[in-house]
């Protein structure tokens, strides 16, 4: 009896030993992931194609027999771009389908309220499909970020135009919120370093539609170069009214514009728009080998055009992918992240951009890429852009 | 079917109309507080957002239901209430058993000043001018500067109450429960008293209400002040639940589901409040949870959600104006009264002329 006992309360320990070196969302034949994106909200545009993307990789990577045996689940929630709505999709992430890491999930604000949930769960945020500073700092095990920043963002791209070319009256127009305040503190930043100023400011909300004001106050100004510290239809907007207005500066923006709908506006009216980048956006006809055929396979499975944030989705799994693969067959938080950090030398295999990671250094890409429609589409001018 | 004499005045104002209905409602409060035994922490945190949500809820039914002014502003009372337990916890320190009533009283005091100024518009006016509030409110806060974190918003302090960690999902349900329960009872007993019948009558015929003697933009502005007050605590609440807050999270979007929450759940009524509240709240995660078994066409696909959403709406709007708690009278109704149910019962009988030089 005391044998019996002493062979149960044994059995007993192992058994929650084994339960807690257990990962959560990892389990012998599959690895469980969570996003939490936008599919129906004011951000869709960016959310159903980062969705496909994602789900595309996952399903060519199990189609190939999993990573070491066990295959990939990516769990989707929708969160309209809501934070209450993300607040509860990364509960029952976390809790119900236990994810082993969050990847690729869509928003500044959500992000940074989801944050110390992950934290707390010991899970790791992987790649947010946001460039805000905070998905890097403070550093934190956990964290990981695929973007640079949008305050680098603008610093290189202030600093790219400063060296080639020069100008003299630099000006921000910019959208009101948090993403806005924080591309424009990049553009006075880098302002400083040569000891100048933004010679005029003007700031729209996202819902504006009639950008004349903002044009007008920015053509007597004299600018010279305008960033456009802001969002999707306000570049087009403002761009529109100024071709109108006769106002013919240099355009730069970030990278949230660089979509073909931007590009194609207004009938060739967008040709000569900069943005700086720290993701390639190719193109079927341009596009070469491996590259080339993932476009191509995409475009087969979803009969569309393989928008620029359906290769950031592709490209986010495929990290995951690589560091999982260095783990080896016990897969844990700790060395999954040991293993990205040791990620240095990784090539994105859409367009070709670096990526590494270090202990100190969880931001991914190294250098920006600066892009320029041409004849209502977007071409890469120049590459390794920094500051 | 019961029914009950009535013996003395004081018989309508009881909280319970008898015993069995007492002993219903005990019930519902014993189950709700043996939650945390019986429920993970993934439904204890939905529910506790339930309850925040009905509490708001409940505000706009004072509002809208009780005093019948339209709010579409009401996200605006809520931000109010969140940015200012937010700096009063964070920048000032002052413990969270003294913030929270503060709170209640800024946004309170915001909502009153609110009310004032439109204690003389009605219907689609009202709509308007409550609207912009949350407009302008949204952008002050955008544009507060340091004051309010500007539009990267702030992050919300640690629950901690009287020196106790509120770390845990069952802790914060149960402060969450606790907070509801006295919403609710707060609201009954306001319905019972002098204020809660002049804000009906108000609701029913100004013109007959100032005629029995009651002052009408006073109850109006008081209406306001209630409803802002008790925004502004599930704001406080919900900050907690967020971690963190930006001018964003309580745009137009947040008012206008607040307002639908109130319409589904049956206006005019309590319950229709807290039964909103669980429509607005949990029918994203059972959409969620029954994706799983649902043809990956459709489960992925975006907008699926808003779909059954919207046409949930439209089928309360089209066949059910009384809501899911009307919905439940009825079938209540129905069963005790079997076999003499006439759907002519829920008729009202009595209807006032609106005229809009009478209003």
């Amino acid at each position: 009896m005391n044998h019996f006992a002493k062979a149960l309360t044994l059995a007993a320990m192992m058994a929650a030993g084994v339960t807690q070196a257990q990962t959560q969302g990892v389990s012998d034949d599959k690895i469980v992931l969570g996003t939490f994106t936008d599919l129906s909200g004011p951000l869709a545009v960016w959310g159903v194609p980062e969705q496909k993307g994602m789900r595309m990789r996952v399903e060519e990577i199990n189609a190939d027999g999993g990573i070491n045996g066990r295959m990939l689940e990516l769990v989707v929630e929708d969160t309209q771009y809501q934070v209450p709505r993300a607040m509860q999709a990364a509960n029952k992430l976390l809790r119900r389908d236990k994810v082993f890491a969050m990847v690729g999930s869509l928003g500044t604000p959500e992000n940074l309220a989801v944050m110390p949930q992950l934290m707390e769960a010991n899970v790791p945020s992987l790649f947010p499909m946001t460039a805000a500073v905070e998905m890097v700092e403070p550093l934190s095990p956990l964290k990981y970020a695929f973007f640079r920043s949008y305050p680098e963002q603008f610093r290189a791209a202030t600093a790219y135009f400063h060296d080639n070319g020069g100008f003299k009256t630099p000006c921000v127009a910019q959208i009101a919120n948090e993403a806005g305040e924080s591309m424009a503190a990049g553009v006075h930043e880098q302002l400083e370093v040569y000891g100048m100023k933004v010679a005029a400011t003007t700031e729209h909300s996202a819902t504006e539609t009639d950008m004349v004001s903002s044009v007008t106050t920015l053509k007597n100004a004299g600018c010279d170069i305008v960033f456009l510290a802001g969002s999707v239809k306000d570049t087009i907007l403002i761009v529109l009214t100024s071709r109108k207005l006769g106002f013919d500066p240099i355009f730069v923006t970030g990278m949230v514009p660089y979509m073909d709908a931007v590009a194609g506006a207004g009938e060739g009216a967008m040709d000569g728009l900069y943005l700086v980048s720290p993701f390639v956006y190719v193109d079927v006809a341009s596009a070469e080998g491996k590259s080339k055929e993932i476009v191509e396979a995409y475009e087969a499975k979803y009969s569309e055009k393989m928008a620029p944030q359906a290769q950031l989705g592709y490209i986010f799994i495929d990290m995951v992918k690589t560091a999982l693969e260095k783990v080896g067959p016990e897969v844990t938080v700790e060395k999954f992240t040991a293993a990205l950090e040791g990620m240095t030398d990784y090539v994105d295999p859409i367009g070709g951009q670096h990526v590494s990671f270090g202990p100190e250094d969880h931001q991914g890409v190294e250098t920006l890429i600066l892009a320029r429609v041409e004849g209502g589409k977007w071409t890469v001018a120049a590459r390794g852009l920094d500051y | 079917m019961r029914v009950l004499f009535r013996k003395s005045y004081l018989q309508d104002i009881r909280l319970f109309r008898d015993g069995v209905q007492a002993a219903w409602y005990g019930g519902f409060l014993a189950l709700a507080l043996s939650a945390p035994l019986w429920l993970d922490g993934y439904f204890l945190d939905e529910l506790a957002l339930v309850y925040i949500y009905a509490i708001a809820g409940l505000g706009l039914m004072i509002l809208t239901g009780f005093s019948g002014q339209v709010s579409f502003g009401q996200a605006a009372f809520v931000a109010i209430g969140a940015y200012a337990h937010t700096i009063l916890m964070g920048r000032y320190g002052l413990p969270f058993v003294l913030s929270l009533p503060a709170t209640a009283l800024v946004a309170g005091l915001a909502g009153a000043a609110v009310g004032r100024v439109c204690s003389r518009m009605h219907g689609l006016y009202l709509a308007i001018a409550t609207l912009s509030v949350a407009i302008v409110t949204e952008r002050l806060l955008g544009g507060g500067g340091a004051f309010t974190g500007g539009h990267r918003g702030l992050p919300v302090p640690e629950m901690t109450i009287l020196g106790l960690a509120m770390d845990d999902s069952w802790k914060t349900y149960l402060v969450n429960l606790t907070l509801f329960t006295g919403a609710i009872l707060l609201t009954r007993n306001l319905l019972r008293t002098r204020s809660g019948r002049a804000l009906i009558a108000v609701r029913d015929s100004e013109v007959s209400a100032r005629a029995l003697g009651v002052n009408v933009a006073f109850f109006k502005t008081w209406a306001f002040f209630l409803s802002a007050a008790f925004a502004g605590v599930a704001g406080a609440m919900l900050a907690h639940a967020f971690y963190y807050v930006t001018p964003e999270v309580f745009g137009m979007n947040e008012s206008i589901r607040l307002l639908l929450m109130v319409v589904v759940g049956g206006l005019g009524t309590i319950h229709g409040a807290v039964f909103g509240a669980f429509f607005i709240v949990l029918l994203p995660t059972v959409l969620s949870l029954i994706k799983v078994w649902l043809p990956a066409a459709i489960a992925q696909s975006g907008g699926f959600d808003s779909l059954i959403f919207g046409l949930i709406l439209l089928v309360f709007i089209l066949f059910e104006p009384d809501g899911l708690y009307g919905r439940w009278q009825k079938v209540h109704h129905f069963f005790s009264v079997f076999p003499m149910y006439k759907k002519r019962g829920f008729q009202r009988q009595k209807t006032f002329l609106k005229t809009e030089r009478l209003r």
